[in-house]
């Protein structure tokens, strides 16, 4: 690194006038621009192909980044999604950040990408991105049963960014990477969720996403292990992944919302009809059209714990490796008041031994994908809290509960073992005995799918599902969010 | 007065002062008037802050304990308005 590469200025205002905005002076690296501006047709035709399906001719109240500052960085109005623009935007450089954890403890962050490193680097770069147009490819369909134009334009909004997070990982493949980050762009846009032959990288990501209530559970479970890895990727010593992310995070943030929300708005809805018709039979609660809390139920043991995998195995030698390196922190690394290195230090893991869940002390360098799934369902837990509070006030029983660790798993230490809900192990047997209550029927995704209705009157809503008390920015909720002619 | 409200501001975190103007802006400024003046909600504040839920909540706890904002209905369709003291903060003549 030289010394002018320290000093240069760091804040680039984003320029809306090129082809693809960008606040990281993207027209004076002509060889980046050029081959971005080759990628950007692939990019447009995987979106015609597999994002929101029909949807080219609407126009969209969408908000659109204009500025990586948290307080007014975005601003909002029609737009066709096809001419959305999709940039890079990275957070401001801070010329004399250090690296704060690991083997490079206190050395000046990287702006290039150490060759010691660069494989692994890639490959987190590469999941990440993985991640994004995948989500796209699973809400494609979600479109045509859209509970009211308020949703819909909050799952296009979802949609666009997951593109534009796309943009920003690809850029930093684009950049840093050379030929061999340009072949890893192409194969972003080649794999497909849910494709036998070509599927996306995590389990997860290959999922359905057949309806509405799979969507807010994405949103608010899946959407939130990106958050974590997002956040953890923030500490990189890797600057430029640093300041990406940090960005994506701001954008992240609505989509917890969105999720939060929507789920809480079912719950709402269900209760209100429960109160009103003084139902407690969760067949009788159907029969009105609203989704019964125990189905609400199966959807979180399924989301979470499906959720819990992409954390990875619980002992984890890569995950040691990529922190030694400075590759990966802990969330929140900054505020850890020790020594971040992890070189002494153990925590607590759970584990099968001789048919019993015990926690057992591991070196805390392996175990950091568990610490970062911990913080993950303490958040989660908070999420299910605040969800909670609405049975309560309608003077409902009923509390819905998350699923232990070692439930419905297939990666880690209890990949492969039957363990309910409430973390007894089990039998083969009596695990097949019992899942059906467990876990989401073919029936229960029946059921709601049955509920699934195209709503796009504006102010109408679902249902199953009740309206949010405002709309998006300071907007009534009959706006309408989405045109169609 | 006015000194124990910036005093109470600047007791604040960063991120809570931000989130106040956030909240201030959406409650006074939006851009067709379809609701009570002075009122704010989570989903306009969460879409214009670029907090996650947890981070807003949070920080709505500090500021409502600053005796900045008042909230009032249940979650998920609170009611955010600034209070005499907020509003003084803001310098808004209203």
């Amino acid at each position: 690194m030289t010394p002018m590469e320290t000093t240069e200025a760091t804040q680039q205002p984003i320029d809306y006038s090129q082809r693809i905005p960008n606040n990281v002076d993207l027209a004076d690296d002509r060889n980046i621009q050029r081959a971005l501006e080759r990628w950007q047709p692939a990019f447009l035709n995987w979106w015609r192909e597999t994002g929101p399906a029909h949807t080219a001719a609407l126009q969209v109240y969408l908000r659109t980044a204009v500025s990586v500052d948290r307080d007014g960085w975005a601003n909002f109005g029609y737009v066709r999604m096809p001419e959305y623009r999709w940039g890079i935007f990275l957070t401001p450089r801070d010329d004399i950040r250090k690296i704060h954890f690991g083997a490079h403890k206190d050395e000046p962050a990287w702006q290039e990408v150490p060759g010691e490193y660069r494989s692994s680097l890639r490959r987190i770069i590469v999941t990440q991105a993985d991640t994004e147009p995948a989500s796209v490819e699973q809400q494609k369909l979600l479109g045509a049963t859209c509970p009211s134009l308020y949703d819909l334009r909050n799952l296009f909004q979802v949609n666009v960014e997951e593109g534009r997070h796309l943009w920003a990982m690809v850029y930093l493949l684009h950049r840093y990477f050379g030929r061999d980050g340009r072949e890893e762009a192409e194969a972003l846009l080649q794999r497909r969720s849910g494709d036998a032959n070509n599927p996306r990288i995590l389990t997860a990501f290959n999922e359905k996403t057949g309806h509405w209530l799979a969507f807010y559970m994405f949103a608010f479970f899946t959407d939130r292990d990106g958050k974590f890895q997002l956040a953890a990727l923030a500490e990189s010593a890797f600057d430029p992944l640093a300041r990406t992310t940090r960005f994506m995070l701001t954008e992240e943030a609505h989509h917890l919302f969105v999720g939060e929300a929507g789920v809480a708005r079912i719950i709402q809805r269900t209760c209100e009809v429960m109160q009103e018709r003084n139902l407690r039979d969760p067949s009788q609660v159907r029969a009105q059209g609203v989704i019964d809390l125990e189905t609400l139920q199966r959807f979180v043991n399924f989301h979470y714990s499906v959720t819990l995998d992409l954390f990875g195995a619980e002992i984890s030698s890569n995950a040691a490796s990529f922190y030694t390196g400075g590759l990966k922190g802990r969330y929140g690394e900054t505020n850890i008041a020790d020594d971040h290195s992890l070189a002494s230090d153990f925590y607590n893991v759970q584990e099968l031994v001789n048919g019993d869940i015990v926690n057992q002390p591991a070196p805390a360098l392996t175990a950091l994908n568990t610490r970062l799934r911990d913080a993950f369902t303490r958040e989660v837990q908070a999420g299910m809290d605040r969800w909670n509070r609405i049975p309560e006030r309608f003077g409902i029983a009923f509390r819905m509960t998350l699923p232990h660790v070692g439930f419905h798993r297939k990666i880690g230490n209890f990949a492969g073992a039957y363990v309910g809900p409430d973390g007894q192990v089990l039998s083969k047997d009596q695990w097949e005995h019992r899942s059906a209550d467990w876990l989401p029927s073919d029936g229960d995704h029946q059921f709601v799918t049955s509920l699934m209705g195209r709503v796009i009157e504006p102010g109408k809503f679902a249902n199953w599902i009740a309206p949010p008390a405002r709309g998006v920015n300071n907007l009534p909720i009959e706006f309408e969010y989405v045109r169609f002619d | 007065m006015e000194k124990p409200v910036l005093d109470r501001l600047k007791t604040l975190p960063g991120a809570a002062r931000m989130l106040f103007a956030v909240i201030a802006r959406q409650a006074y400024q939006g851009p067709i008037r379809g609701k009570a003046e002075g009122v704010a909600t989570p989903p306009e504040i969460l879409e214009a802050c670029g907090l996650d839920p947890e981070e807003f909540y949070a920080l709505l706890k500090q500021l409502e304990a600053a005796g900045l904002v008042l909230v009032s209905n249940s979650y998920p369709f609170e009611e955010i308005r600034l209070t005499l003291a907020g509003i003084r903060s803001t310098g808004s003549r209203r």
